[in-house]
Formats: C-alpha cells, sequence, structure tokens
C-alpha cells in the first residue's frame, strides 16, 4: 500500500508544481523570458481573495472570479507597461525586471499584509476517504482534477483554434507569423494575460494547503525544477516533470525523510540536468542562424 | 507609380551605410519581375522594405494604389501582398499542413473555426480549409509530407512548403527572396513551372529575387538590375543579359 499512498499524495503535489511550471513555459516560450516573479504572481491572486473576502466581506466564490479577473490584468499590465516597452534590451535585462517584480510584490505584501501566515478557505470541505487503506484528501481531489481540466483546455486551444495556432507559430517564427498576419505584440500580451489567469488558478488551490504569507511564492522554485524536468518548452512536459518531482519528493519524505525530500528532489534535478539535458518531453534547441 | 507595386525613390540607410540608394521599381501587375544583383547589394533589404521590416530612409512604396509606409508587416498580407524569407521562416514544430493553414490566419474563413463550438457552419468552413490546405499542397507537391513536422523536410521542400504558406492567404503579389537557391537541376526545373503557374493560372504577380540564373532568365517578365544599393539597369531578361554594366558587376569590374 505504500507505493499507492505515494502515488496518492505524490501526484497531487506535482500536478500544483506543473502548474506553476506551465505558467513559466508558456511565458518563456513567447516571449523568451524566464519569468522569475511568476511565483509572487501567485501569491498576489490569493491574498486578493483573502482581502476581498475578509475585509471586504465579499463571498468566496465572487473573490476568485475577481482575483482571478484582475490577475489576468496585472498580467497585461506587466507586458504593456514593462516587458513589452523592454522587449528590445538584452535578456538579462527582462529578467532582471521580472525578479524586480517578484521582489517588489513579496515586499509589498510584507509591508501592507504583516509577514504572518493568513488562514485560506478551502474550495470544497475538507475531507479524507479511506480507499482500501489509501487515504486520499478532497483537497487533493481537487487539485487532480482542475490540474487535469486546465491542461486539457490548453491542450485543446492550441491544438485546435485558431488562436493557439497563432500563439504557437509567433513562439516559433515571429518573422513568419508576421507575415500571415498574426501581430506579434497581441500574442505576447494574450500569453502573459493566459500565463497570469494560470497562476491566479493556481493560487486557488495552492493557498489552502501550503502557508499563505509573503513568501508563498518560493513555490516557484519547485515550479522551476518541474519545468526543467519536462525541458522547459514543452506544456506537457511541464506537466509531467511536475508529476515526476511531486512523486519523488513524497517517495523521498516516505521513505527517507521529510527532512532530505527538497534534497533529494534538487539532486534528481542536477542530475537531470548533467545526464538528460533536453528534459523528458523536451527538444535539443538547434537554432538557426 | 504605374504598376501594382511601386518603390518611388526609396532609400535605406543603416546609420552610415547606404544599403538602398533611390531606388524606384514598379512591379506590374500579373508579372513576373526579377531583383537580381551581387551578394550585399540590397535585394533583401527591398523586399524587408516593402513588407515593413524596415521603414524606407526616404522615398514612397505603394501597392495597389495604396502607400505601404507605417504599415506594420502583420497588416501587410491583409492587403493582398505576401512573401518568403531567404532562410525559411516556417514553424518547424507543426505540422506541414498546418504550417499552412496558419497561412489563411488573414482570411475570414479561418475566423470561426473553434473545435468546442463544433457548428453546422463550423464543421463545413473547417471542410473547406482542409480543402483548401490540400489543394495548396498539391500545388507545391507536399501531400505526403502533410503530417510531417516542418522542421524535418529538406531545404527544397521547405522553400515549397514556404510558397504554399504564403499563397494560402491568396495573394495578389508575392515577394520570393532567393526560392531557388540551394537546389538540384531537377528541383529548379519544378521550381520555373510553379512559378509560371502561378503567373498564368493564378494571375499572382511576383518580385523575385534570385542568384540562379536558369530560373530568373526561365520566368522573368522583366529584371532589375541592383549593385551596391543602386539599380544599375532594367529591361527584359535579354536586355539586361547584353548589358555593359550587368556584365562588369557580375565579373566584379
Ligand atoms: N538590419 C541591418 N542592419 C545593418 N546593415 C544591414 C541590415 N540588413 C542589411 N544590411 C546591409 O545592407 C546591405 C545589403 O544587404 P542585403 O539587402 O541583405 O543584400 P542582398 O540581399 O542583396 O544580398 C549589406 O551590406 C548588409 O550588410
Ligand atoms: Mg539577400
Amino acid at each position: 500500500m505504500d507505493i499507492l499512498q505515494i502515488v496518492a499524495n505524490g501526484v497531487p503535489a506535482g500536478m500544483m508544481y506543473g502548474l506553476v511550471a506551465l505558467g513559466i513555459v508558456l511565458i518563456h516560450n513567447g516571449t523568451n523570458v524566464v519569468h522569475f516573479g511568476y511565483g509572487e504572481q501567485i501569491t498576489l491572486s490569493a491574498y486578493i481573495v483573502v482581502v476581498l473576502q475578509v475585509i471586504f466581506h465579499v463571498p468566496f466564490w465572487l473573490a476568485c472570479l475577481v482575483s482571478i479577473v484582475l490577475s489576468a490584468l496585472f498580467g497585461l499590465a506587466i507586458y504593456l507597461g514593462i516587458l513589452g516597452p523592454l522587449r528590445r534590451t538584452p535578456l538579462i535585462v527582462q529578467i532582471i525586471a521580472t525578479l524586480a517584480i517578484g521582489l517588489g510584490i513579496r515586499e509589498g505584501l510584507r509591508a501592507f499584509m504583516g509577514p504572518d501566515p493568513w488562514p485560506f478557505p478551502a474550495i470544497v470541505a475538507n475531507k479524507v476517504y479511506d480507499v482500501h487503506g489509501v487515504f486520499i484528501t478532497t483537497a487533493n481531489i481537487v487539485v487532480v482534477t482542475v490540474s487535469i481540466a486546465i491542461a486539457a483546455l490548453l491542450f485543446l486551444f492550441f491544438r485546435l483554434s485558431r488562436y493557439g495556432h497563432a500563439i504557437l507559430a509567433a513562439c516559433e517564427s515571429p518573422r513568419g507569423a508576421s507575415i500571415v498576419g498574426i501581430s506579434v505584440k497581441q500574442v505576447s500580451a494574450a500569453i502573459w494575460v493566459l500565463a497570469s489567469v494560470l497562476a491566479a488558478v493556481a493560487a486557488l488551490l495552492m493557498a489552502p494547503v501550503l502557508t499563505l504569507s509573503p513568501d508563498m511564492g518560493l513555490i516557484a522554485i519547485k515550479g522551476f525544477c518541474a519545468a526543467i524536468l519536462g525541458g522547459f518548452v514543452s506544456l506537457p512536459g511541464a506537466i509531467v516533470g511536475g508529476v515526476l518531482l511531486g512523486l519523488i519528493e513524497t517517495a523521498a519524505g516516505y521513505y527517507i525523510s521529510t527532512a532530505t525530500k527538497d534534497m533529494v528532489a534538487y539532486g534528481a534535478l542536477i542530475a537531470m540536468v548533467i545526464f538528460m539535458p533536453q528534459g523528458l518531453l523536451g527538444k535539443r534547441q538547434i537554432k538557426k542562424v | 507609380m504605374s504598376g501594382l507595386l511601386s518603390l518611388c525613390d526609396v532609400t535605406v540607410r543603416f546609420g552610415g551605410l547606404v544599403a538602398v540608394n533611390n531606388v524606384s521599381i514598379d512591379v506590374q501587375e500579373g508579372m513576373i519581375h526579377s531583383l537580381i544583383g551581387p551578394n550585399g547589394a540590397g535585394k533583401t533589404t527591398i523586399i524587408n522594405t516593402v513588407t515593413g521590416v524596415y521603414a524606407p530612409t526616404e522615398g514612397a512604396i505603394y501597392f495597389d494604389g495604396l502607400p505601404l509606409a507605417g504599415v506594420p508587416p502583420n497588416q501587410i498580407c491583409r492587403r493582398g501582398l505576401t512573401r518568403t524569407f531567404q532562410n525559411t521562416e516556417l514553424f518547424g514544430e507543426m505540422t506541414v499542413a498546418d504550417n499552412v493553414r496558419v497561412g489563411m490566419h488573414s482570411t475570414a474563413e479561418y475566423g470561426i473555426v473553434s473545435a468546442i463550438l463544433a457548428s453546422r457552419r463550423c464543421r463545413a468552413t473547417e471542410a473547406k480549409i482542409s480543402e483548401k490546405v490540400a489543394e495548396l499542397l498539391d500545388i507545391v507537391n507536399l501531400t505526403d509530407q502533410r503530417g510531417t513536422a516542418a522542421r524535418a523536410l529538406p531545404l527544397a521542400k521547405m522553400r515549397r512548403l514556404e510558397l504554399a504558406r504564403a499563397l494560402a492567404a491568396n495573394p495578389k503579389m508575392l515577394l520570393l527572396d532567393e526560392p531557388a537557391a540551394g537546389l538540384r537541376a531537377s528541383e529548379i526545373e519544378e521550381m520555373n513551372a510553379t512559378l509560371l503557374m502561378l503567373r498564368d493560372k493564378l494571375k499572382i504577380a511576383i518580385l523575385l529575387v534570385d542568384h540562379v540564373m536558369p530560373v530568373v532568365m526561365g520566368v522573368s517578365d522583366r529584371i532589375t538590375v541592383v549593385n551596391f544599393g543602386q539599380k544599375i539597369a532594367e529591361g527584359t531578361p535579354k536586355d539586361v543579359q547584353s548589358n555593359p554594366a550587368v556584365i562588369a558587376a557580375y565579373l566584379g569590374h
């Protein structure tokens, strides 16, 4: 039963990492920028729910909805106000800008909301089911269901819709895309909005499970690991990488000790980077000159 | 300015370098007009300027009677003008068929495609799109590769795929940047036949940049020769071949 319990705990944890990785990979594919403030965008969305609910007494579901919309607008603002204008600067400048955005959010939250954790309501009342000796919580069921639904929606969007095709095209060849009538700027803006909506959804799933403090965004490090395990260019890879990371961590926590699980997870990451640099589902990068 | 595409005294400078110097070209409707000249003569820069990648430092460009100044690259194809690239700019991870499909992005038909709301009208549109994709792949002889990722194609096929993608937007005019470079003799024959078919059957005007003389001399109605950014000759293939300035430019005198 051990293995089944590890799967039951590891997969939901991994799905959360996978969601974070999805947002990071989306932005990276679409704009070449590695977004080091993504975790803080997640934290901010969670705080918005708390502020609306606790301080303004907005019903929980409405607060969630407003948080998703605000996060989308915030993503658009980041693009229009910061990374769009910076798009011709060296990549390192853009990456430092994302770091600054993240630190700004984190320290802003610490200043206005205090350093202490806030309670975050669970999306559904928490119950534990005993399935033939394997314990499964409702929170985990929600995480897995929502993650799979999001992955499926994204898959359909990119495979079958005209806009999905346009985004993929612009990611692969901005020049080729613009000559067939695709606005690369609109695509970049759309990617920021999409990734920011994902951040808000991830916040709703994570905040009840993790601790909602200004430092919750550090979870993004696990998102980066998941993205790298998956190859950093592939959306399904992000999810697969996340699940793998979740399973490794949970197994390490179970068989060795909880204290070592991060160490083992990062060890696996380093091994991956050395022996399989293209990741699980990544492709070897061949850039045209 | 009497042609479908008119460049009027166009100059393009990059800092101190004059890449295109006071060049005027008129491409007439339904014609294949070639632009030739040694490497670095400014041919690609001319195409890039027409398609909005660069703005002309001086001069004006008209397409179909309207000025092109300030029209962003992604709006140009909506006017009926499209291009291929010297180093192909395909969507490498997408299939051959999807590359052509995306080429229809600017056309109205492609707009309603939505997998989730698969209404009857939607399916009808989808069928029409697939039909057009099949037709275009047939024209460029890539039907058998329709499911292959574009990056896996050999160069000659990438060139033809880029042509099909350009045709998907229903252009009035095509700008082709060295479509025959690196092709074998048999492939050059095919390219010639395709270009003539585009002109004669689809009535598409073509501005063709190429070094491959069998292509240029075989299909051109008119040829403009540039060297060091300047137009040095213009006329029929015969005129140009016997022009002393052209011979000098190619022999490097
Ligand atoms: N973006 C650019 N910036 C600076 N110089 C350029 C740029 N594009 C082209 N050039 C220069 O302009 C000249 C013409 O180049 P190009 O148009 O590519 O020539 P061709 O296509 O005829 O071989 C060359 O000297 C080239 O180095
Ligand atoms: Mg060139």
